[in-house]
């Protein structure tokens, strides 16, 4: 059975903060205020749950007799020593900037640069499996975004016809751009809405 | 003694008993007890077991099987030969009887067989005054109506004196049971003759009869007539009786010549005696046409019974055996019994036996036989008399059984012509010829109507005719004339043609029933039944008609092919057919399966050819299976593994590429690409914004946000180098803020690499709450970021926070983002609380299309995207930075990787397309 006291909680808290944006009174706005910071906090408090259901699934991963992850020890061990570090020295510490900076931007940047040769090989894999137009297509698209991307057709004289050819491709994926967000905007919209109406509840399962 | 039963209600009274207990009648009649008396202690055992009267007077072979009660009677018969008469013995009757019937006791040496006394006899003696004619009327209803004197109450003068005098033999009451007619008019029940069963007085006492009645013939100067051995006159009349109509008229044969010398004498003694039974009374309405003349019997000569042989009532030349009563014994005289002139019935006068043929002789012969009466001056009835004539004749008449009975009878006087037997006309047709004697054996006929017991000759009977030559059925009867049947010209009644039965059906196409194969009679015989051709025939009489009418049919063709060949084509008989069977139950049968030959025949089983029989498709088909079947069992060669060497270097090849595309340019070995002379507006806009001092003075705060992950903090860092150290050199003071938990870190990396001096930022560490935290830290920074990283309090208002205290205190805010998602939180919810202030966007390339769309919408006034971007504001600001470095190598970079692509894809699609055809040409 759903909870009508949470849905009326976040029914009221959600027309405050829409009211209070749309309505600049003083009240509205405190009270506003203080729903958001209450929203921080529990924000924050969230993430130090998901942190520890991290450290606690990776633990259970440990225990686990059938398919014990070996790599879990290592991510608690170092989560351990960033956390003791952190303490240690304090986020400020250039020392524990630099082990945060030297280990997590090093191999994140490799996942990024694996990520890209992947994704390029499997679009090719794909290429090949299904032959078609769309394949032809996204093909010849890849090939002149990276060309126009890499600035090659920037350099050089200024040719009105280029310009105006750049300029017409680089709208291309401009247009697509604004139907995402709209898109994403409408949906937003209409989520809020639902919740200020109650039809969805995420909140009470 | 046995019970006797009653003759009129049937029922059982004790022996003793003299009444009936039920209906009151009296049990014993007169000829009852002198039988009795005549059979002794041994009558009673045999009448008690007194078969059905229809059996016993069907005897047509008396010396067949004979059953035990008749045979112990016949010898006591013949133990009583040597006895007195029964009538002398007898006390009780000895007064009452005649005298010529004690001379026929003392005659008859043997002693009549009471049981072979004919049934009219026995009703004769036995009829008493009170006794209803019915009995006697009951026995000659169907056949001899004429002769039927009906009720004898009703015509008293009827009843002939002599059965009067018969009557009065018997010291018994008067009050005799009234015999109930029966069916069969000979059939005399035995209560009539008191328990004596008719087969024994027709059968053992034939001779009996045939002896006393010589005796009586002798007395009376009148050969006897001897008696037929059975007696079955009588029981021709059982079988044979039908209605009064079907029956033909009685024929004048010569057995009335008796019967008419009676009605003489006996004219004058026309009395009203009481009712007697008489088995020749016939009712005068009844009498047919044609029938005979009690008067014309004394005066003729004929035989009494006519010569015929077919004659049922022929007495046959038998010798009287002993016990038998013989007319010729009694008397040869063939004269009347004038005796009895007086006693003649007048029924029996008014029969007129002038149609009737075979009267003269008869007349004759009762003449030549008429027995005169006895001393005790009875005179025998003139029936009597001619009774005698009868037994001579009887050879004669066995003789001539075969001859047709074509003689006509001599005309009678009308005198002596009843009335009722005046009605009778002579039939037209004429007399059936040769009718066929029907024997009359002891067992019972088959209780079935039989045109042959009446007389009627059918076609059967004719041809029977001649083969009954030597055993005329009432050959031993004492039949009179007027009851012979036998060379009756004409019917005695007029003919039924409906009870006639038809001819045999000449049969090609005989039906077969299912009775037709019996012994049954032959109105019982279906295939003598003329019905269905009669039926046939009058539906033919309509189809004919109609046939006219009606086109014939013509059978369709797919209707013709179904008709059966037999119709067709009928199958003759084969010789299967006609095989008959040697041995087993079915010996000497045609047409029956054979069943010795099979189970002695060995038959070898056939033999059958399991070669299956394809047409040519099918055998195609097969084929086809059978290749891909065996395609599917050898084995395939497996295909070469393509071995990945080639992709391995090409890969390896690839990535070597890449990497020198990448680092020869940074390291200044590639040659350095021109910069970009086209530059993106935002770019641009980005880089006057920046420069404007209006918009962004000295020494003015701006505000950080740093939302880009590690994984992207390269391409990040170079792109947003160049701006920093641009604020840097207007000594902005920065204060950097990131919703991100690595943002401050990466802050500080940047600030650092930057070389941005740290007294100039101040970092308020992680957001928290993603837009909300935005929206909470544009209401109201101050509570939104109360602390910095270092876990300080946040300057606000002071430091490097001096007269902040709102996003709008701020003179821009600069948003590094590689994620769209965060750029728009960035400008959906802090740019409304900047208050007009630029919202300047550094992002990545991945991101910027997703963010120019705020550009457009003048949302964000500035965006620098990627290392192009920062080597464009480079270019602009006319700095130099790592992004102009890292611009050739990314440049190399991208276009070798746009090239690699285009050259795999054309090499791949020429090797799929030769690949491809060397295939088909294989196949």
């Amino acid at each position: 059975m759903r909870n009508p006291v949470a849905t009326a909680i976040a029914i009221a808290v959600g027309l405050i903060i829409l009211v209070g944006y749309f309505v600049p009174l003083g009240i509205l706005s405190n009270l506003r205020t203080y729903l958001l910071d209450w929203a921080i906090g529990l924000a924050g408090v969230a993430s130090v749950v998901a942190i520890i259901n991290l450290l606690l699934v990776h633990a259970r991963k440990i225990k686990d007799r059938r398919e014990p992850d070996r790599y879990s020890i290592l991510l608690l061990l170092a989560f351990a020593a960033t956390f003791i570090a952190g303490l240690v020295f304090g986020p400020a510490s250039a020392t524990f900037q630099n082990i945060i900076t030297s280990i997590q931007v090093p191999i994140e940047a490799s996942l990024m640069a694996v990520l890209a040769v992947s994704l390029t090989y499997a679009s090719l894999r794909l290429f090949k499996r299904r032959k078609g137009w769309m394949a032809v297509l996204f093909v010849i698209s890849t090939i002149i975004f990276l060309v126009i991307g890499s600035g090659f057709l920037s350099i050089g004289p200024q040719v009105p016809v280029v310009r105006d050819i750049l300029g017409a491709v680089n709208m291309l994926p401009i247009a697509g751009a604004r139907g995402i967000l709209l898109g994403i905007a409408l949906g937003g919209l209409t989520t809020g809405l639902r919740i200020l109406m109650g039809a969805d509840r995420p909140y009470s399962g | 003694m046995a019970d006797i039963r009653c003759s009129n209600c049937q029922t059982l009274n004790p022996a003793d008993a003299k009444v009936c207990k039920n209906c009151g009648r009296p049990l014993l009649d007169e000829s009852s007890s002198w039988l009795d008396n005549l059979r002794g202690d041994s009558g009673s055992l045999s009448w008690s077991e007194s078969e059905p009267n229809a059996k016993a007077a069907e005897e047509s072979q008396p010396n067949e099987e004979i059953p035990d009660w008749l045979q112990r009677i016949r010898q006591r018969n013949q133990e009583e030969q040597s006895r007195p008469a029964p009538f002398s013995s007898a006390g009780e009757s000895e007064e009452e009887t005649p005298d010529w019937l004690k001379n026929l006791t003392a005659s008859s040496s043997a002693g009549s067989e009471d049981t072979g006394e004919a049934d009219w006899l026995q009703n004769l003696r036995g009829s008493q005054p009170s006794s209803s004619p019915e009995h006697n009327s009951g026995i000659f209803e169907e056949g001899l109506q004429p002769l039927d004197a009906g009720d004898g109450a009703e015509n008293p003068q009827e009843t002939p004196d002599w059965l009067r005098s018969i009557a009065s033999w018997n010291d018994e009451p008067a009050d005799q049971e009234e015999i109930q007619p029966v069916e069969n008019p000979f059939d005399v029940p035995a209560e009539q003759k008191g328990d004596q069963p008719i087969a024994e007085f027709h059968t053992s006492g034939e001779e009996n009869d045939e002896e006393w009645l010589s005796n009586l013939a002798a007395q009376s100067g009148s050969a006897p007539t001897p008696l037929d051995e059975n007696a079955d006159w009588l029981a021709s009349f059982q079988a044979g009786t039908t209605p009064d109509e079907s029956v033909p008229p009685l024929q004048h044969t010569g057995v009335t010549d008796w019967l008419s010398s009676l009605s003489e004498e006996n004219e004058s003694a026309a009395a009203s005696e009481p009712e007697i039974e008489n088995p020749i009374s016939t009712p005068e309405e009844k009498a047919p046409a044609g029938a005979f003349s009690w008067e014309s019997e004394p005066s003729s000569d004929e035989p009494i019974i006519g010569q015929e042989s077919e004659s049922p009532y022929t007495i046959p030349e038998e010798t009287p055996t002993s016990g038998s009563f013989s007319w010729e014994s009694e008397s040869s005289s063939k004269e009347p019994i004038s005796g009895q002139s007086d006693e003649t019935p007048d029924w029996l006068r008014q029969f007129d036996l002038q149609d009737v043929p075979g009267q003269q002789p008869l007349q004759e012969s009762a003449q030549s036989r008429a027995f005169e009466s006895d001393d005790a001056g009875e005179k025998l009835p003139d029936w009597m008399g001619t009774y005698a004539s009868f037994e001579s004749e009887a050879p004669a008449s066995e003789e001539a059984q075969s001859e047709p009975a074509a003689e006509a009878a001599e005309p009678i006087s009308e005198e002596g012509i009843p009335d009722w037997l005046k009605n009778f006309t002579p039939s037209e047709t004429p007399p059936p010829a040769e009718e066929p004697v029907v024997p009359i054996s002891e067992e019972p006929q088959e209780e079935s109507f039989s045109w042959q017991s009446l007389g009627i000759p059918t076609d059967e009977t004719k041809h029977a005719a001649e083969e009954a030559v030597g055993a005329p059925p009432f050959a031993g009867a004492n039949l009179p004339e007027w009851l012979d049947q036998s060379g009756i010209g004409t019917p005695r009644l007029d003919f039924n043609q409906d009870l006639i039965p038809p001819a045999e059906p000449s049969g090609e196409l005989e039906p077969v029933t299912p009775f037709s194969q019996t012994g049954l009679p032959e109105w019982l015989d279906e295939s003598g039944v003329s019905l269905p051709a009669s039926e046939s025939e009058g539906v033919e009489l309509p189809e004919e008609i109609s046939d006219q009418n009606l086109e014939a049919a013509e059978l369709p063709s797919w209707l013709q092919s179904m008709r059966p060949i037999e119709m067709v084509a009928p199958k003759a008989a084969s010789a299967d057919d006609k095989r008959t069977e040697k041995a087993g139950p079915l010996a000497g049968l045609a047409g029956v399966l054979p069943s010795e030959d099979l189970v002695g025949q060995y038959i070898k089983p056939p033999l059958y050819s399991v070669k299956l029989r394809v047409s040519e498709k099918q055998r195609v088909h097969a084929s086809l299976i059978e290749t891909l079947i065996s395609e599917e069992s050898q084995p395939q060669a497996i295909p070469p593994e393509r071995s990945e060497a080639p992709q391995r270097v090409l890969r390896f090849l690839v990535a070597a590429i890449l990497i020198l595309a990448i680092l020869l340019p940074r390291f200044n070995f590639l040659p350095a690409l021109p910069s970009a002379t086209i530059l993106p507006q935002e770019l641009i806009a980005f880089e006057a914004t920046l420069a404007d001092e209006s918009l962004l003075p000295r020494g003015s705060a701006v505000l950080l946000a740093l939302e880009y992950e590690p994984g992207l903090s390269g391409e990040m860092q170079t792109a947003s180098e160049g701006v920093i150290r641009q604020l840097a050199e207007k000594d902005i003071r920065l204060t950097i803020i990131s919703t991100s938990p690595s943002g401050p870190i990466l802050a500080e990396a940047l600030l650092k690499k930057a070389a941005f001096d740290p007294a100039f930022r101040v970092n308020l560490g992680y957001l928290a709450g993603g837009s909300t935290g935005l929206q909470s830290f544009g209401l109201a920074p101050m509570q939104a970021a109360p602390a910095t990283l270092q876990g300080q309090f946040a300057p606000w208002n002071s430091g490097v926070l001096a007269g902040i205290s709102r996003l709008s205190d701020f003179s821009a805010a600069i948003v590094l983002t590689d994620d769209p998602d965060k750029g728009r939180n960035w400008v959906e919810q802090v740019q409304p609380s900047l208050g007009g202030k630029p919202l300047l966007i550094v992002s990545s390339a991945q991101a910027a299309p997703l963010l120019l769309p705020y550009y457009n919408s003048g949302q964000v006034q500035g965006i620098i995207s990627g290392i192009t971007g920062a080597a464009g504001f480079e270019t602009l600001t006319q700095s130099s930075g790592s992004a102009t470095l890292l611009r050739d190598a990314y440049q190399y970079g991208m276009m070798l990787t746009a090239l690699l692509i285009l050259v795999g894809s054309l090499i791949t699609g020429i090797i799929t397309s030769i690949t491809r055809s060397k295939a088909e040409k294989e196949v």
